[in-house]
């Protein structure tokens, strides 16, 4: 391209209004004559193009979503069971996970503000989960569902729901969920510091065990005056420089007690009926 | 007795494909919470076109079953939906949007879109110089190869997705202000592409 396209090119970006281009997208009337090819080329976008007309598939999937409609739904801890038996966490990446549970429940509606979907409040964990690499297949859906009771109000059912579920794979984690659950009862002040870290969580590009790392890093000093945010964005730290390393100090539940053991343990912290995410609410 | 009239009455209008429910959805979303066929089948003839048109513009190996599998996700989660239809059509967004998130971990594939460095990198196919009016899909995905994967998302979620800046916003889990930045770079990038091609002026 001529150096003389280059500056039509800068013209035409310069000379672009927020208004025309609300408009080729919604395919309303536009100004600038340059975007007539683009509103061509963007009218192909049609949904039409992609529909089944046989109308088998609908059908299909009608019968299949009535059957399971409604079935997602936390059903309360009776569930529970159903939850184990397709565990696949990965053990090491748990701490994290937690982290990032631990993150909603102390701010629940505040993060749900920052980047709240509807029918889920919980996406920015969702995303941040993903990031790390927890989830495949059932794992997500079931972190799902407890992200639902959450939304519920229910934080603390949830987290002994997600306590049970770790346990299997990582006492570790299902210890840090109870501590976890425990700072969030005395802690609920560490919104603009989650804030922060869920910002460099959407924006880095750091992945599975460097990003739960570095997660877990930062979410350990949340609550406790700032500290924990000091190392973010250097992806080649190492955790556990803060004094509580998600299982380092607790051996709880060390496998063999599955998840009655936590499950007792989380009883014990879980009669309050505040729910952290409310009590946040700003 | 009546329960076959109410049945019928029920059915709010025939299912059209494309088509927002617009008054209909109360009831189609009530029906759909108590698993009736019906109601789901009015979902799908309405948000299917577009979902499975955003995924096949994602790179999706297979839009329609992913499309499906979307959609069931919704139904076993429907219970926790509460909203309206717009609100509606962003969640089932963000459930394709995560899956896809997903989909793309457990494969470690890129999409089968491709991200070009330069605006000329592309190859310059004869298709793309005819007609725009004719563009079919596989030649509109080809022109949208040539925007980062995020502008194309943006741009498939505001067009075919016919969502609004703040829908789009949720859908992608960012600021309305960096989808409206990336919305205006697609929009320079594809009208410097189409010039390049002698097709713009």
């Amino acid at each position: 391209m001529s150096g003389s396209d280059d500056y039509s090119d800068e013209m035409f970006t310069m000379r672009l209004s927020d208004e025309d281009v609300e408009a080729v997208l919604s395919g309303r009337a536009f100004d600038d004559p340059d975007l007539a090819e683009i509103a061509r080329v963007l009218s192909a976008l049609d949904p039409q193009r992609f529909v089944d007309e046989t109308g088998e598939r609908a059908a299909v999937f009608a019968r299949r979503a009535a059957a399971v409609a409604g079935t997602g739904e936390p059903t309360k801890l009776a569930a529970t069971a159903r939850y184990r038996r397709g565990l696949s966490l990965t053990p090491r990446l748990a701490p994290a996970a937690v982290a990032a549970i631990f993150l909603f429940a102390t701010t629940g509606v505040a993060v749900a503000s920052d980047s709240s979907v509807p029918g889920n409040a919980l996406y920015g964990i969702d995303r941040a989960l993903e990031r790390i690499g927890i989830g495949n297949g059932g794992d997500v859906e079931r972190i799902e569902e407890a992200s639902v009771l959450t939304e519920q109000g229910d934080a603390v059912e949830a987290l002994e729901l997600l306590a049970e579920t770790f346990d299997l794979e990582s006492s570790q984690a299902a210890d840090a969920l109870l501590r976890a659950s425990q700072r969030i009862r005395e802690n609920a002040a560490a919104n603009a510091e989650v804030a922060d870290m869920l910002d460099w969580m959407a924006n880095t590009d750091l992945r599975s065990r460097e990003f739960g790392q570095n997660v877990a890093e930062q979410a350990q000093g949340l609550g406790k005056g700032g500290q924990g945010n000091e190392n973010r964005g250097q992806s080649g730290e190492a955790p556990g420089q803060n004094k509580e390393t998600p299982g380092q100090t607790n051996d709880q539940g060390q496998g063999s007690q599955g998840g009655q053991g936590q499950g007792q343990g989380n009883q014990g912290q879980g009669g309050s009926g505040t729910s952290p995410g409310q009590s946040n609410k700003p | 007795m009546s329960i076959g009239i109410r049945v019928k009455v029920s059915y709010p209008i025939t299912p059209r494909y494309g088509q927002p429910m617009g008054h209909a959805f109360e009831e189609v979303l009530a029906s759909a919470k108590k698993g009736e066929e019906w109601a789901w089948s009015q979902i799908y003839h309405s948000v299917s076109g577009q979902l499975v048109g955003y995924l096949t513009l994602k790179g999706s190996p297979e839009p329609e079953d992913q499309a499906s599998e979307t959609l069931l996700q919704v139904a076993r989660n429907i219970s926790s939906f509460d909203g309206d239809e717009d609100s509606f059509r962003s969640w089932v967004f963000v459930i394709a949007h995560r899956r896809m998130i997903d989909s793309r971990r457990r494969t470690g594939r890129r999409p089968t879109t491709v991200e070009l460095e330069s605006e000329h990198q592309g190859e310059v196919g004869d298709v793309e110089q005819e007609a725009l009016a004719t563009l079919s899909t596989e030649e509109v995905t080809r022109l949208l190869e040539i925007l980062t994967d995020e502008q194309r998302e943006v741009i498939v979620l505001r067009t075919l997705g016919d969502l609004s800046l703040e829908q789009t916003a949720e859908v992608m889990g960012k600021r309305v202000g960096s989808i409206k930045a990336m919305q205006r770079r697609a929009i320079s990038r594809l009208r410097k592409h189409l010039d390049a091609l002698g097709v713009s002026r």
